[in-house]
């Protein structure tokens, strides 16, 4: 089934504001203390994304 | 970053327990001067220093223990060598401990256990909290990576080759926040097969249809064909810098020695010409031994022979035998009785008789044959030694010359020898420059076709993302997936966009700040431009023209300072701005103010620059640690009287170079 995917979604700024935040701060912690190796960074990025995408629909 | 002390423990020529030494953190009276002569320990200071946060030491010789300790210990017993740094790092207090223990395990041998690294630092409520082992180096790195430590501690040596070094453009970007941002960028982007973007994209559910999935796949491969194409164009970016700073090294040497290159030629020349002239000389030795041997004994005996073929001729003697005919030959003729014509000797009396006669007219009987053949003998020898007079006469004026040649030539030998400075190769230089060349062009074309290959894969990637798009199905977790997607390339873009404008401005505002100190500390026509390796190129108006200028010894000091400097500056300008996320256009950096501390800096700078050098550190560096000789320190002092926090001054005991101790003046 084909679908019409042209819609833009519509980003929440604060949501947006947040995440920046939060990977740039995640990414300087790291890149001193090189406590995480990529694929971990990856992952942690990801889960804060779709934490926030969670959050905006409840 | 503030460093309030430094203690020492038997590190090298710091013998026994040392008090620590403070240092200024006074905002104003920002510096600490420790004056020292030559040898007494001042880049033992800074070396106590980089060994104890990275246990790098750069001595000949790499123990740390003092000397004389080392050489005072008794069997099994054990010396500790310790440095102990307090430092303020983001408003904390750390205290930085490495221990190294030595135990005398033979009369001449010490056994060295591995350093033991303990970081304390101490809580807001006053308390001493332990960082854990496995934690330290990665605190250290917190504190001040290693790879830009070069950049705050250093020695006039190394300020020489700071500014050429390869890994320049790492460390600003280091020391600016930069890597961080690009690392961020990298795991966010679409084109990265390994990205957050990616992981999302993949999960996107486009239908059971294989022909749709096969898609996934293909987009996986495309990123990372694109991944390895990005890598490798990298590469070669950096092999290209390679080859351009290769480049610039030989054009450099070549014109250095150009002379060097004729004088090369010449002296290959000579080298050439004397191997040839010796040959010759060694030629005419053989030929006038080989002649003399042969002919001497004859060409000695020509008087004797012509006294005696003389008294040959006067001789009287009837008659000559038959020549080679022996006497013996005949007795045998005649006892057969038969004459070699065949005719029968006892029978024709009047023969035999005849061959008689000519019996006695061989020797012994008669001389007259000996003395025929003598002479010809004779005659053979004079002919044999004609000519040896005027070959050997030949001979040796060929060797004379030959000999004369080569003492002129040794000589312009001796000469241009003396003008080849140390064992430059130029013709090899000339090699390598064309070689080079080559390589450079080569690799220029290959980043050209690598360019091109990326264009066509991320052509190809939006292709398959956009097909993807129209065949994902309209489901829940699509929506998710799409939102998630749709945050991680925000980001991204964010990152992306924020990073270049952060890398241009870093640029701009560091060729700004290394111009303004430069000119204050150089009085001349002379400006900086940084290139695309943040290298500074020294530059002049010649005809309306900026030309790139030579550079003094003096002059690339006050160069590499303006350097270090601007670098400084401008870490603390940022530093100042903060650190957090304020709005939604600007990236945070994550700077620090650094010290500056310095071993022998005036070292290659004359009066006016070391007074323009000192007037300057302290106004752009938070804390400014110097290591200075007292020559040095009468140009600076009146520039920096008045910045002062501490001073102190290193005494050798008993003038010893191994025992060294540090007092406080001030």
């Amino acid at each position: 089934m084909e679908s019409n995917n042209e819609q833009k979604i519509e980003l929440n700024p604060d949501s947006l504001k947040i995440l920046k935040n939060r990977i740039y701060l995640m990414e300087r912690e790291n890149h001193k203390t090189k406590k995480y190796k990529d694929n971990d960074m990856v992952e942690r990025i990801r889960k804060l994304i779709e934490a926030e995408v969670d959050k905006n629909d409840n | 970053m503030i460093i309030k002390s430094i203690a020492l423990n038997n590190f090298r020529q710091y013998k026994g327990a040392q008090p620590p030494i403070l240092f200024s953190t006074d905002k104003e009276k920002n510096v600490t001067v420790i004056l020292g002569v030559n040898t007494s320990g001042k880049t033992t200071l800074i070396q106590a220093f980089e060994w104890c946060l990275y246990e790098k030491v750069n001595f000949k010789t790499r123990e740390v223990l003092n000397i004389e300790v080392a050489k005072s210990m008794d069997l099994y017993t054990t010396q500790e060598v310790f440095v102990e740094i307090v430092l303020i790092h983001e408003d904390r207090e750390f205290t930085i401990r490495r221990t190294q223990k030595f135990t005398k395990s033979d009369a001449d041998k010490l056994k060295i256990e591995k350093s033991v690294l303990k970081i304390q630092y101490k809580e807001d409520n006053g308390e001493q909290q332990a960082v854990p082992s496995y934690e330290c180096d990665s605190t250290i790195n917190k504190i001040l990576p290693e790879a830009l430590s070069d950049y705050f501690f250093f020695d006039g040596e190394r300020i020489a080759d700071i500014n050429n070094r390869g890994d320049v453009v790492a460390a600003v970007r280091g020391l600016m926040g930069l890597d961080v941002v690009g690392e961020a960028k990298d795991r966010l982007d679409p084109n990265k097969a390994s990205s957050v973007t990616a992981k999302f994209s993949k999960e996107l559910d486009v239908g059971s249809d294989q022909k749709n999935n096969k898609l996934k796949n293909d987009l996986t491969d495309a990123q990372t064909k694109l991944d390895a194409l990005n890598t490798r164009k990298n590469e070669a970016k950096d092999e290209i810098e390679y080859y351009e700073r290769r480049k610039e090294e030989l054009s450099t040497q070549l014109l250095a020695n150009k002379d060097e290159k004729h004088n090369q030629e010449r002296k290959l020349s000579l080298e050439k010409d004397i191997a040839q002239i010796a040959k010759n000389i060694e030629n005419a030795e053989n030929r006038i031994v080989k002649d003399f041997s042969v002919g001497a004994l004859k060409f000695f005996a020509t008087p004797l022979i012509y006294r005696a073929m003389k008294v040959i001729d006067e001789a009287k003697y009837n008659g000559e035998g038959i020549p080679e005919m022996r006497s013996a030959a005949i007795d045998f003729i005649l006892e057969r009785k038969k004459c070699i014509c065949g005719c029968d000797l006892s029978k024709n009396e009047g023969a035999r008789e005849n061959i008689l006669f000519e019996q006695s007219l061989l020797p012994p009987q008669h001389l007259g044959t000996v003395l025929h053949t003598t002479k010809d003998t004779y005659k053979r020898y004079l002919d044999e030694s004609q000519g040896l007079y005027e070959t050997v006469l030949g001979n040796h004026t060929e060797y004379r010359n030959n000999r004369n040649y080569l003492n002129e030539k040794m000589d312009e030998l001796k000469n241009v020898s003396a003008k080849i400075q140390g064992n430059i190769d130029v013709a090899k230089i000339e090699q390598d420059y064309q070689k080079n060349e080559k390589t450079l062009k080569d690799k220029r074309d290959l980043l050209l076709k690598i360019s091109s290959d990326i264009g066509a894969a991320e052509k190809e990637i939006a292709e398959i993302e956009k097909t993807i798009e129209r065949l994902t199905i309209v489901s829940d977790k699509n929506e998710r997936l799409r939102k998630c997607i749709a945050y991680a390339k925000a980001v991204y873009e964010w990152l992306k966009v924020g990073y270049d404008k952060q890398e241009k401005e870093v640029k701009e505002r560091l060729l700004e700040s290394v111009n303004n100190i430069f000119e204050r500390m150089y009085h001349g026509k002379r400006h900086v431009t940084i290139n695309d390796r943040y290298q500074i190129v020294l530059m002049t108006l010649l005809d309306n023209d900026e030309v790139k200028t030579d550079e003094s010894k003096g002059l690339e000091a006050v160069k590499n300072f303006s350097f270090i400097s601007g670098l400084v500056d401008l870490a603390r300008q940022k530093a100042h701005k903060g650190n957090d996320v304020t709005d939604d256009e600007d990236i945070p950096v994550n700077t620090e103010p650094y010290p500056l501390v310095m071993d022998a800096p005036f070292s290659n700078a004359d009066e006016i620059h070391i007074n323009n050098i000192s007037k300057i550190i302290p106004e752009i560096a938070e804390q400014v640690i110097l290591m200075v000789m007292q020559k040095d320190w009468e140009f600076a002092r009146p520039a920096l009287e008045h910045k002062i926090g501490c001073s102190y001054s290193i005494e050798k005991i008993n003038n010893s170079d191994t025992n060294s101790v540090v007092r406080r003046t001030m």
